[in-house]
């Protein structure tokens, strides 16, 4: 009877390490997030606490962001002053209306939430400005966004 | 005729397959390197809704002498410096203006008492029509700490306007 030598190999289970790692990776995915919601970045929203999350009914609305200089970005355009968003504003606002049923047309439905993300180094005119264009182009549901704070 | 070498297999031995995991966990470490790096943590962004009249180029405030008596709209008043920075909010009333300084705190007393004495009592009443105006130079973030405190107040109506030139700029 020969013994052979036998050399015990210490290896550390890796199942359960993939398993974390595995979970780690569907977190991180999760809140990942690659599409860009028409938000400008760059600008820094003032703080509210009494800010409310957008309602869950709420399907249409368009994101108006507007810089310290008063230049208005939506989606992939930029307008330098709110005059020039009139036409953008009209064409939405014909949009909204025909995907809208002619009775709830009628009723206030089916016009888009506007969303004002601008510049807490704004004035009040340049924002005032741009929500008269919005009133004007028949859009009067209008929420300013502002970075949620804790009391 | 070489003899091939068979492995011989016990009948009844099961076969275990073996897979190589630490190859898989070098790939999980790749992609969760990439989704940390690429992480980026979003502060919270809510909305202040606004109740806007229907008329265009409405930036006109309303005069304070026009009260309706029977729908009494609470009208703040906010004078601004050249800097943006706020130099004095008045609640313009029929019995004559308010001062309420500078600071936010009495502002929102002030709304706070206005809301109770309009609702007497009843929870189920709306609070009345909140209406800022606003000088033009006033810094947007002073305006929006003006709306948050009408909505702390307990004001779901809430409208802001230009100021009148005659009223606006540095007092």
């Amino acid at each position: 009877m020969s013994a052979s030598a036998s050399h015990d190999k210490c290896e550390p289970n890796l199942t359960p390490l993939l398993d974390v790692v595995l979970q780690l990776v569907m977190f991180f995915m999760l809140c990942a997030n690659f599409v860009m919601e028409s938000v400008n970045e760059s600008i820094k929203l003032p703080e509210a606490i009494a800010a409310k999350a957008l309602d869950k009914d709420v399907r249409d609305y368009l994101v108006l962001n507007v810089d310290g200089k008063g230049a208005i970005s939506v989606t992939n355009e930029v307008f330098e002053t709110p005059a020039k968003m009139r036409g953008f504003l009209k064409n939405q606002f014909d949009l909204d209306k025909a995907r809208t049923k002619p009775a709830e047309w009628e009723k206030g439905k089916g016009r888009s939430v506007i969303i004002l993300r601008a510049d807490q180094k704004c004035n009040f005119k340049q924002v005032n400005d741009v929500m008269d264009v919005c009133r004007a182009a028949g859009y009067y549901n209008l929420q300013l966004r502002a970075t949620k704070k804790d009391v | 005729m070489a003899m091939s070498r068979r492995k011989r297999h016990k009948a009844g031995e099961p076969t275990a397959p073996d897979m190589p995991i630490v190859p898989m966990l070098d790939m999980s470490f790749q992609l969760m390197s990439f989704f940390i790096l690429t992480f980026k943590p979003t502060p919270t962004e809510a909305q202040l809704a606004l109740s806007l009249p229907k008329e265009t180029g409405g930036g006109v405030a309303v005069p304070t002498l026009n009260i309706d008596a029977e729908e009494e709209d609470v009208i703040i008043q906010v004078f601004a410096a050249d800097n943006g920075n706020v130099v004095s909010i008045k609640a313009a009333s029929k019995n004559g203006d308010v001062d309420l300084g500078s600071d936010t705190g009495k502002l929102f007393k002030y709304l706070q008492d206005k809301a109770a004495a309009a609702k007497g009592g009843d929870s189920t009443k709306k609070a009345p029509k909140l209406k800022f105006e606003i000088a033009e130079r006033l810094n947007y973030q002073f305006v929006i700490k003006l709306l948050d405190e009408g909505r702390r107040a307990g004001y779901d109506r809430i409208s802001p306007t230009l100021l009148t030139p005659g009223g606006g700029g540095k007092k």
